[in-house]
């Protein structure tokens, strides 16, 4: 009865870029895989590691988090702040063998065809894992 | 000098107001923090393999008008009283760091096998543990966080007492982890974090950790529910190895400290050594160098990035 | 309840063949005394108040709040424990989840269903203290059967397999047994412990007994007597309301909603600690509220030891 499952996927896009670039990709009309829910952020350098690690909790099966390309920051340096934070993370969640989960990219306002692409891999990854391990542990009531 | 002479005159100079030290435990090898207040106490002292508390987390408790008090300082210890001066927790002016070669902290539970083992039938030598008569290497003893333990002597101090500690090898139990194939490395985490009850013992013997409200028991936001299943207390450790990250001194004071023997340092460890290994930075030891998350370099890592 | 000596004396493949018959749990108090292949649980308290427990699923459906109340999962269980650990579970979890009413309607399912095996104990430990708290580490008060492992069987009274009586020599080892147990006994507590500590609630001594805790909640987490639970919602539209251990260590566990915390500073919550076990309970059951069992003072990282804030702060009090 149930449908096949999908992967869930929470993307955090900073304002000034990719998630301008996400809007390009929607009016522009590109097709994309429907498995990301966005949040928007003011910058990737304030999205703190524990709304990923949070993500991941509340049974997100992939996180993306996109920002402006190098030098391009709104805020001059926000991505460089967050390159640093999310390395060390990515880096920790390679070492507990949870590769592949958390993707992080720049994309720019007017990179509507790369957020498709970038999203269509992030996608494609996270399917080829299979469910979250984390996410898999909750059994709640659904509406009969 | 040996460390009780170098308290003692301090005390009755009279210029700190209190040494914090260790003292013998209830139980044997076991020891217990203890601020000294006066010479008379200071017979008390001691400073063995089994003194693994990280005292830096005890000065934070101090009240604010305590005035200068003298602290016992092993390698770690005084990487976590230079952290803690940098981020402008305690004033340095207001610390006499008894410095002391570490002999390596050696796991008390792995003693455990030998029933009713008392005090006197343990002796160290040049990199052995005598128990009741025979010699163990001491390597198999020691912590795991001390067998990769690059400053057994500590950076900073006002006096170092005591003679330079025999050498051990250096075992980095983090490389072993690493050659696993990732799902045996996630096998083993998720038994390891599904153990964990979440008494917070790893948290409050960590120097470092001193929020005055934790995010793990933040009710708004709330980040994870009080109940420990495998996805809290993964939102719990690693929320806790971010806040670490270019923080931790590698004192492995959280893995002493956890009531049920998770080896949780290791996720700690982990982060410091990526630090190292790629912003050139570990916390107490370079002084000069900004921490790592307050800066950056524009050819820092980005081949991890779509 | 006492050792009688009318036990009966079982080998050991026979004592091993009957626990395999049942789906049978050790604590780790028993597992560490005892060399036996069984799965190991922390206290008692793991599987009669577990850590995590569902009581009910909600969810927000054709506008409105749906409630499924969930069934407590249980099956019959035989649990090897210590006498220190059974008195918990009979002096101080019956005395909270059964004897108030209402009771507790998942914990009766879970006792009911529980057959409690006391493994007596033949030596004591550094850790162990049961007999200053009124405790025998060959008493099986409450318990439905009692084992006592000694060099040629296993000695048994209650529930369990049929035996053969003891021969004399062994009564004799067994006297021995009991009566080396009563010399190397640390004395009671002084009678009147409780009022003593009540009346020393704002002695200065306490900041000195307090001093090195960490306030983390390895000792109560441990503890097969510490009781406390938070219920806490889990989901918005759609989830659960879970019963879980709580600590009277955290900060959090008594703030109220106007945020005043009537023990926001860690003395006031190591106070709680000593005189809830030592001193209120006791005053309102007339028995202490800690069996004894050394838990606690064996997985403190900081080695603070409950028994030596108790005899400090009684002996300020006399």
């Amino acid at each position: 009865m149930s449908s096949p499952w999908e992967p869930k996927i929470v993307a955090f896009l900073c304002h000034w870029c990719s998630y301008a670039g996400a809007d390009l990709a929607g009016v522009s009309r590109i097709q994309y895989p429907p498995n990301i829910r966005v949040i928007r952020v003011p910058c990737s350098g304030s999205v703190d590691p524990l709304y990923i690690l949070k993500a991941l909790r509340e049974g997100a099966d992939g996180v993306l988090v996109s920002g402006c390309h190098p030098g391009d920051c709104h805020y001059l340096s926000g991505n460089y702040f967050a390159r640093r934070k999310f390395f060390v993370l990515y880096e920790l969640l390679r070492f507990l063998g949870l590769e592949g989960r958390v993707h992080f990219s720049w994309v720019s306002a007017s990179e509507g065809q790369r957020f498709a692409e970038v999203v269509t891999s992030v996608v494609a990854a996270v399917e080829k894992l299979g469910p979250s391990p984390l996410a898999g542990e909750r059994k709640y009531h659904d509406l009969a | 000098m040996t460390l009780r002479e170098g308290a003692r005159k301090l005390l009755e100079e009279k210029s700190v107001q209190g040494v914090l030290g260790y003292k013998r435990g209830s139980l044997p090898f076991r020891t217990r923090p203890y601020l000294f207040r006066n010479p008379q106490e200071v017979e008390e002292l001691v400073f063995t393999p089994f003194c693994g508390t990280n005292l830096a987390r005890y000065l934070l408790r101090l009240p604010g008008d305590f005035g200068k008090v003298a602290v016992v300082a092993k390698g770690c210890d005084s990487r976590a009283l230079t952290v803690l001066v940098r981020e402008h927790q305690l004033k340095r002016e207001n610390l006499y760091i008894l410095g002391v070669h570490c002999p390596g902290m050696v796991d008390w539970r792995k003693l455990a096998q030998w029933k009713d083992l008392k005090e006197s039938e343990v002796a160290f030598e040049e990199g052995t543990i005598l128990i009741r008569g025979v010699p163990h290497p001491l390597s198999s003893f020691l912590e795991a966080s001390c067998k990769r333990c690059r400053y057994r002597s500590p950076l900073e101090y006002d006096i170092l007492l005591g003679a330079e500690a025999s050498p051990f090898p250096f075992e980095d139990h983090l490389a072993a982890l690493w050659r696993l194939p990732k799902e045996k490395r996630w096998e083993f985490f998720a038994q390891e974090l599904s153990r964990c009850i979440r008494c917070y013992a790893c948290r409050n013997a960590c120097p470092m950790c001193y929020c005055k409200e934790c995010f793990a028991e933040s009710h708004k936001p709330l980040f994870i529910h009080p109940s420990p299943t495998l996805r809290d207390n993964f939102v719990f450790h690693l929320g806790r190895a971010m806040h670490l990250a270019g923080r931790c001194v590698e004192c492995g004071a959280c893995e002493r400290a956890c009531p049920l023997g998770i080896p949780i340092a290791t996720l700690f460890l982990a982060v410091a050594e990526i630090v190292r290994e790629h912003f050139a930075f570990e916390a107490g030891a370079s002084v000069e160098a900004p921490a790592p998350f307050v800066t950056y370099r524009e050819d820092d890592p980005n081949a991890f990035i779509l | 309840m006492r050792l009688s000596y009318e036990g009966r004396l079982v080998s050991y493949e026979e004592f091993l063949r009957w626990l395999q018959a049942s789906k049978a749990f050790a604590t780790e108090i028993v597992l560490s005394r005892f060399n036996i292949a069984l799965p190991s649980l922390p206290t008692p308290k793991s599987l009669l108040l577990p850590q995590r427990e569902e009581l009910y699923h909600f969810l927000w459906g054709k506008r409105e709040w749906k409630v499924i109340p969930l069934p407590p999962a249980s099956e019959k269980v035989l649990l090897l424990l210590a006498p220190c650990e059974a008195k918990a579970v009979v002096h101080v979890l019956d005395e909270v989840f059964l004897k108030n009413a209402p009771p507790d309607s998942s914990y009766v399912v879970r006792r009911e269903n529980l057959t409690l095996l006391v493994v007596g104990c033949t030596f004591f430990e550094a850790t162990c203290f049961c007999t200053r708290v009124g405790g025998h580490p060959l008493s099986w008060e409450g318990g439905n059967c009692f084992a006592l492992p000694l060099p040629f069987g296993v000695y048994l009274e209650g529930e369990g397999p049929e035996g053969r009586a003891l021969e004399p020599l062994e009564k004799e080892e067994l006297e021995k047994l009991v009566e080396r147990l009563a010399k190397e006994a640390l004395k009671p507590l002084p009678e009147k412990t409780p009022e003593y500590l009540y009346s020393a609630f704002e002695r200065e001594v306490w900041e000195e007994v307090a001093w090195g805790c960490l306030n983390c909640g390895a000792c109560t987490f441990l503890c097969p007597t510490c009781f406390c639970f938070d219920l806490a919602l889990e989901g918005k539209l759609r989830g659960a309301m879970v019963r879980t251990w709580d600590s009277c260590m955290f900060p959090k566990f008594t703030l109220h909603a106007s945020s005043h915390n009537p023990r926001a500073n860690p003395l006031q919550r190591v106070r709680q600690r000593v005189l809830h076990k030592f001193s209120y309970f006791p005053l309102r059951k007339g028995k202490f509220g800690c069996v004894g069992c050394g838990r606690c003072v064996l997985a403190c990282p900081v080695n603070w030891d409950i028994r030596e804030a108790v005899e400090r702060v009684v002996s300020c009090a006399l």
